[in-house]
């Protein structure tokens, strides 16, 4: 499979062309990288400077509170369904922009990514307005007389912050299943069609599979930085829907860095295992492969 | 699998270089020997420039009047810092080099133990004695005073009484479950610890282990009753005008506004007493302009900058003169010559290192819980 895709001269070529990357990642990524487990091996407290001290006693500390597991698991919760609900939005309309809207799909594309056209943080504080107590939401209900006064789990919530993430994530999870539907040879579906399937059917057995790669892409391009979020839950979560980025950030505000490193490790080895465990579900070894 | 593995073991190998690499500059002094006050030129043959670390805001020229005019040529170079603990970080890392700095009373501790300023020659400022003498001690760590009170204010609970009918007559009163999911509390370590020292009646702040473990667990059970942790101080204002929350957290300056917003609210006298925060200037220990400085301490403590203080930006003033001379509405709202109150406040004290550790722990597992 992989001598297939070779091509003349492209090793050397690709080595130059990602000089400059690679070397912008070591600088900016994995050095830093490096800073932030140097720093989660520093004692414990407010320290203005790495220190000439290599301890565990951050990591005894932190990981003994109880609390911090606790909002790891509601963190996990969050993102997993933040992802699933988000990739499933999304679904359909990579599907219309693959198969059904044809001349128009520049313009349903435009459309899908208008939202960022605006700042994230503008659009968060935006749902602020839908969702309070005085909000859109509550107004609607009350005016249509479904509720007789606010209800208060709109905002400051653990809804509050998946619903937003949600709506944040849906436009980028139909980009990656978008790519694989319009990748995808349109015949085998004529194929299912000439033996007899009905659309349900060539879509669950044929088009559905093909596009796994697609949707578990975007499950992780949703889930993974939805697991180190802060502002969302900081703007709309409340004091139910604090996730372990508000923990971080709380560290790191009262310039508490150790402590803020441990659970930053913490975070990135549970992403690091979730991706793990996503790629054995879905048989993807190398990012090329296609296994229906 | 094994490509994790190999990243893992490259980022510990960079950690341990990181740790080797790194001086032992976080290591601060112990505070300790003779003290003295630093020398410079004098004030009138020092050109300047004054450096300042301040809040963003206060650099306008109501709040230096005297000084520039009695100093006319000297240039004030500004920098800002928007918390305490920023404060304390530009400092201690050197990424600002400052001969004034406007932190709070909470952190003179800190800064005196990590040797970042120099005690102050208060037999120098002509406005020392009109200072209110409770916010002066606040500043003074065994023989010196090391920070001037400059502005100061309330921390109590803002009640809409629309939505409240049972106005918490304590701190204590928080606790009770008819407040379900009512309250904004700051998120700020400091404020919800002292407010739960005073209403179980524990020695803020210096608590014990089992104190600390006591308060943990108290502020956990109050977390049903909070429905937010407000950062910034619009974040209050807005929740209580739009009617998300009933109590607040709150300042008086964010009262003043709250009430300008159209909510029926009362400012509450909690039993306990307020809790109240004072800020004010340190001078950095390596000043080259130490004389200087002390002209611009005593021009800001002048009730004449203190009248400005109130007007413009609704902030107590330390000069007890002050509030005589701005506008009694603004006085009376925020009760700024009510000594009875003010005789009953807990202003800051400020805490040790130590302390702050603890109490930063303390409040991540109450805000992860």
């Amino acid at each position: 499979m992989a001598d297939t895709r070779r091509i003349p001269g492209g090793r050397r070529f690709g080595l130059i062309l990602s000089a400059v990357p690679a070397l912008w990642l070591l600088a900016f990524f994995v050095v830093p990288l490096g800073i932030l487990v140097a720093w989660s091996f520093q004692p414990p407290g407010i320290v203005p400077g790495l220190r000439r001290v290599v301890t565990l006693e951050s990591y005894r500390i932190t990981l003994s509170a109880e609390s911090y597991w606790r909002v790891l698991a509601r963190t996990g919760v969050i993102a997993l369904t933040v992802a699933v609900v988000a990739v499933a939005l999304a679904y359909p309309i990579a599907y219309t922009l693959a198969f059904a809207a044809r001349r128009r799909r520049n313009l349903v594309l435009t459309l899908a990514l208008l939202p960022f056209l605006t700042s994230y943080l503008l659009r968060i504080y935006a749902w602020r307005l839908l969702l309070g107590t005085k909000g859109v939401f509550n107004e609607v209900l009350q005016a249509i007389g479904l509720t007789h006064e606010p209800l208060g789990f709109f905002l400051y919530s653990r809804t509050a912050v998946a619903l937003v993430l949600i709506y944040v994530w849906v436009p980028w999870a139909a980009l990656p299943i978008f790519l694989r539907l319009e990748q995808m040879d349109r015949s085998l579906v004529e194929a299912a069609d000439d033996l007899g399937a009905n659309p349900v059917r060539a879509f669950l057995r044929v088009t559905l599979p093909m596009s796994l790669p697609g949707i578990f892409a975007a499950f992780f391009f949703v889930m993974i930085p939805t697991l180190g979020d802060f502002a969302t839950a900081s703007a709309v979560g409340g004091a139910s829907g604090q996730m372990l980025g508000n923990i971080i950030q709380q560290y790191l505000n009262s310039l508490s860095y150790p402590g803020g490193a441990v659970l930053s490790v913490l975070l990135l080895v549970t992403a690091l295992i979730a991706m793990v465990i996503g790629a054995k579900l879905s048989g993807i070894r190398d990012v090329g492969d296609v296994r229906v | 699998m094994p490509r994790i593995v190999r990243l893992l073991a490259v980022l510990s190998v960079l950690a341990l270089i990181g740790a080797a690499c790194a001086g032992d500059e976080g290591d601060g002094g112990d505070g300790g020997g003779t003290v003295e006050f630093p020398s410079g030129p004098p004030a009138a043959e020092d050109a300047g420039p004054l450096r300042l670390l301040e809040w963003a805001g206060y650099e306008i020229p109501e709040f230096h009047g005297p000084f520039a005019e009695a100093y006319a040529d000297v240039e004030l170079e500004y920098q800002f810092a928007d918390a305490g603990s920023s404060f304390y970080q530009k400092l201690a890392t050197g990424g600002v080099e400052a001969d004034l700095a406007h932190p709070c009373s909470n952190w003179v501790t800190t800064f005196r133990d990590a040797d970042l300023i120099a005690p102050i020659d208060v037999s120098r400022l002509e406005n020392w004695d009109l200072l209110d003498p409770n916010m002066r001690e606040l500043g003074k760590i065994g023989d010196h005073y090391w920070f001037i009170p400059w502005d100061w204010g309330y921390e109590s609970l803002v009640v809409n009484t629309d939505v409240v009918t049972d106005v918490p007559e304590s701190w204590a009163d928080l606790w009770d479950p008819q407040y379900e999911g009512m309250i904004a509390m700051e998120d700020f370590s400091e404020g919800a610890i002292a407010m739960t020292a005073w209403a179980f009646d524990l020695p803020y702040p210096d608590l014990s282990d089992e104190d600390l473990e006591f308060i943990k667990e108290k502020l956990i059970e109050l977390k049903s009753n909070i429905k937010l942790f407000w950062a910034g101080s619009t974040d209050l204002v807005q929740a209580m005008v739009n009617g998300d929350v009933g109590i607040g957290y709150a300042w008086n300056d964010q009262y003043a506004k709250i009430v300008d917003g159209g909510v029926n609210a009362v400012y509450t006298e909690p039993s306990e007493g307020r809790g109240g925060w004072v800020c004010g200037f340190v001078i950095t220990k390596d000043t080259p302009h130490y004389d200087l400085a002390l002209e611009y301490i005593d021009s800001a403590i002048s009730a004449e900058v203190g009248k400005n203080a109130i007007d413009l930006y609704f902030l107590g003033h330390s000069n007890t003169e002050s509030a005589g001379l701005a506008d009694p509405t603004t006085v009376d709202l925020l009760g700024l010559l009510d000594s009875d109150i003010q005789g009953r406040t807990n202003f800051a004290l400020p805490l040790t290192q130590e302390q702050r550790d603890k109490f930063n722990q303390i409040w991540s597992e109450v805000l992860a819980a």
